[in-house]
């Protein structure tokens, strides 16, 4: 499974939202692939989706990426993440990581960061609010 | 060992604020209580003489902006349903 939520601002209207997006590995087993690789190389097929700013072109101000296995339980994903969070956050963004059940990616403009973790779980949420609606 | 202490610490103040933040502002009762168990037991093995090092910290995972060392560069993409596409790419 691979979660992805971007906050997004479109350059024409200056709206801004988040746009998330649901991906899944039907027939690939979780031990098989390789996890870092699965946002950029093997997302998974498009289950589902969650647009507040109709793409393309919005430019991208923050993001969170989640990669755990389809059957994952949220709570797991939720711990997981704070975890991350907890052991990245005296460094610089972006991070990317291997976290308890998977793999964690984060990045932000420095504009946002003063307010990280809200603009964090606002991603979150969403991430969570389509999973719940679509996931397994 | 005390680095290592302010550490731990450092760690479950922000994964705490994370949580809360992730909560909607308030985590349960047990939940809360879990991490301030935690909190208080890292504090203990510290003991006072550490206190400017805690306050540090307080101020730092609460006041403090997170640094960026790099902006995302992406524009974001349509993907249709059923596809298979990372829904941004480098701008």
């Amino acid at each position: 499974m691979f979660i992805t939520a971007q906050h997004v601002v479109s350059p024409v209207s200056k709206l801004e939202g988040i746009n998330t997006f649901l991906f899944v590995h039907d027939g690939q087993a979780w031990e098989h692939v390789s996890v870092p690789d699965i946002p950029d190389q093997n997302p998974g097929v498009l289950r589902a989706q969650s647009i507040s700013v109709m793409p393309p072109g919005n430019r991208v101000r923050s993001y969170l990426d989640i990669v755990a296995p389809d059957e994952v339980r949220w709570d797991d994903v939720r711990v997981g993440l704070a975890e991350f969070v907890g052991r990245c956050s005296s460094g610089p963004l972006p991070w990317a990581g291997e976290s308890r059940n998977g793999y964690l990616r984060i990045g932000m403009e420095r504009a946002l960061s003063s307010a990280w973790q809200r603009e964090l779980a606002i991603l979150y949420r969403a991430a969570q609010v389509l999973w719940m609606a679509h996931g397994r | 060992m005390t680095e290592r202490l302010l550490e731990r610490y450092r760690m479950l103040l922000a994964q705490l604020l994370f949580e809360r933040e992730a909560a909607g502002g308030d985590l349960p009762e047990e939940e809360e209580s879990r991490f301030v168990a935690a909190l208080d037991d890292v504090l203990r093995q510290l003991g006072p003489s550490v206190q400017a090092e805690i306050d540090r910290i307080d101020r730092e995972v609460t006041q403090v902006p997170l640094q960026v060392a790099e902006d995302p560069h992406f524009v974001d993409l349509a993907v249709a349903e059923g596809t298979s596409v990372l829904p941004r790419k480098a701008a």
